[in-house]
C-alpha cells in the first residue's frame, strides 16, 4: 500500500533528523566541556575531538562529517590560531576513517586505528606549536585512550546505533 | 613590773625590724617609680623617633616605589587545545587592562601575561604556553630570557661563564615597582663545552592546576 511506504519515509526521515540533532548536540557539549575544562589542566584531553572521531566512527556519512568540519572551524576561530588546523584535520580523518572501515574487520585493528589517529593529532599539532614534550604527549594518549571507550560506547547508546560494524 | 624592760626591749627590737622592712620597701618603691619614668620617658622617644622613620620611608618611597595595584579577575574559558594554555579572563579594558600586563596568582607568583584586551574581557597567555617568553633575572647577577613549554620551561641566553647554580630564583621587576615578582627557582643546569650558553630548566612556583583566581598587576 502507498501510504506505509509514505509512513515508513517519513519515518526514516525524522530519525535521519533526530539523529543529525543528537550529532550537533554531542558536538556542541562537548566543546562546551573543552572551553569550561571542569578539571582544569589536570585532564588533557579535548572531548570534541574524541567525540568527533567517536561520530565518525559510528555514523561515517556526510552529516557527522560537515558538522563535524563546522565545530572543528568553531575551535579554530577559539583558539585564535591563522591556520584552520582543525578544520583540516577533521576532514581529513573522516576521509581515513571511511577507508579504515571497509577495510579493518577486527576489532583489535580498529582499536589500532584509534592509537594512530591519536598519534598523527599528536603529531600534527605538536609540529603546528613548535614544540614537542613527550611527557605531556604520553599524558594526552593516555588519557585519550581512556576516555574514548566509555566515550563512544555511551554516544553510540545515545545515538541509538546497533555495534555491528563499528567499535 | 616585772620583765618590764624585758618586754619594753623585744617591743623596741621587733619595732626596728618592721621600720626597717618598710624604708626597704619605700626605696624599692621609689626605684620603681624612677625605671618607670625612665621608661616613660623612653616610649614617648621612641614613639617620635617612629614617625619620624615614617614620614622619612614615605618620602624615600615615593622616590623609588609605588604601591602596587592588582585587578582581581577570574578564568572564564580556556583554549579548547591541549596543545595551547591560554584563557579568556573577565576584565578587560573598563577594569584599566591593556596589553602587556603581568598576572599573579593568589600565592604571588607569577601565571602569565595579558596579550589582548577588550572592552570586558581579555586573553592571558600562561608561562606554560608554548609561545611565552619574558626577559627575567636569575639569582643576584644573570639575566635571561623566559621560554614557556607545556613540559619544560627554560631560561635561555645565560652564558657559560655565568655563575647559577639549582635553586636560584628566577624573577623579574614590574616598570611601576622594585618589588621583585618570583616566577619560580631553578631546577637543573646544563653546560656543555661547545656551547655558548648553559641550558637552564626552571621549576614554577605556581604549578596549581586548577586555579580559577587570577590578579593582574598594573
Amino acid at each position: 500500500m502507498p501510504y506505509n511506504n509514505i509512513f515508513s519515509s517519513a519515518e526514516k526521515v525524522f530519525n535521519m533528523k533526530e539523529r543529525y540533532i543528537r550529532i550537533i548536540l554531542i558536538y556542541f557539549i562537548l566543546l562546551l566541556v573543552d572551553l569550561v575544562k571542569p578539571f582544569g589542566y589536570s585532564l588533557n584531553v579535548e572531548f570534541l575531538f574524541l567525540g568527533i572521531v567517536s561520530v565518525f566512527l559510528i555514523y561515517p556519512y556526510f552529516p557527522a562529517l560537515a558538522w563535524g568540519g563546522i565545530f572543528g572551524y568553531f575551535k579554530d576561530a577559539v583558539s585564535g590560531g591563522g591556520v584552520p588546523l582543525n578544520l583540516i584535520e577533521f576532514f581529513c580523518l573522516f576521509m581515513v576513517i571511511r577507508f579504515a572501515l571497509h577495510k579493518l574487520n577486527r576489532k583489535f585493528a580498529k582499536v589500532l586505528l584509534i592509537s594512530v589517529i591519536l598519534i598523527v593529532h599528536i603529531i600534527m599539532h605538536s609540529l603546528y606549536v613548535d614544540m614537542f614534550s613527550f611527557g605531556g604527549a604520553l599524558i594526552f594518549f593516555i588519557q585519550s585512550i581512556v576516555i574514548f571507550f566509555p566515550l563512544n560506547y555511551l554516544l553510540r547508546k545515545w545515538m541509538k546505533i546497533s555495534p555491528v560494524g563499528y567499535i | 613590773m616585772p620583765f618590764k624592760n624585758t618586754v619594753q626591749n623585744l617591743f623596741i627590737f621587733f619595732s626596728q625590724k618592721f621600720t626597717v622592712s618598710s624604708n626597704k620597701i619605700d626605696a624599692k618603691l621609689t626605684e620603681l617609680k624612677k625605671q618607670n619614668l625612665k621608661l616613660s620617658l623612653k616610649l614617648s622617644e621612641y614613639q617620635d623617633l617612629a614617625q619620624e622613620n615614617q614620614k622619612l620611608k614615605k618620602a624615600l618611597n615615593f622616590k623609588t616605589d609605588k604601591a602596587l595595584e592588582l585587578i582581581g579577575g577570574e578564568i572564564i574559558s580556556f583554549d579548547p587545545s591541549s596543545w595551547r594554555r591560554v584563557v579568556a579572563i573577565n576584565i578587560g579594558e573598563k577594569n584599566g587592562l591593556s596589553e602587556g600586563l603581568y598576572a599573579v596568582d593568589e600565592g604571588g607568583w607569577l601565571v602569565g601575561k595579558i596579550t589582548l584586551v577588550k572592552k570586558n574581557y581579555s586573553r592571558l597567555v600562561f608561562i606554560t604556553d608554548p609561545d611565552f617568553r619574558m626577559p627575567v633575572f636569575v639569582g643576584d647577577s644573570s639575566f635571561g630570557f623566559l621560554q614557556g613549554g607545556l613540559g619544560q620551561i627554560k631560561v635561555l641566553y645565560i652564558e657559560s661563564n655565568d655563575s647559577v647554580k639549582k635553586g636560584d630564583k628566577v624573577w623579574f621587576r614590574t616598570p611601576v615597582s622594585a618589588m621583585p615578582i618570583y616566577i619560580g627557582e631553578i631546577r637543573n643546569v646544563k653546560k656543555t663545552s661547545d656551547s655558548l650558553f648553559q641550558d637552564i630548566d626552571v621549576k614554577l612556583y605556581s604549578e596549581d592546576t586548577v586555579f580559577r583566581k587570577i590578579f593582574v598587576i598594573k
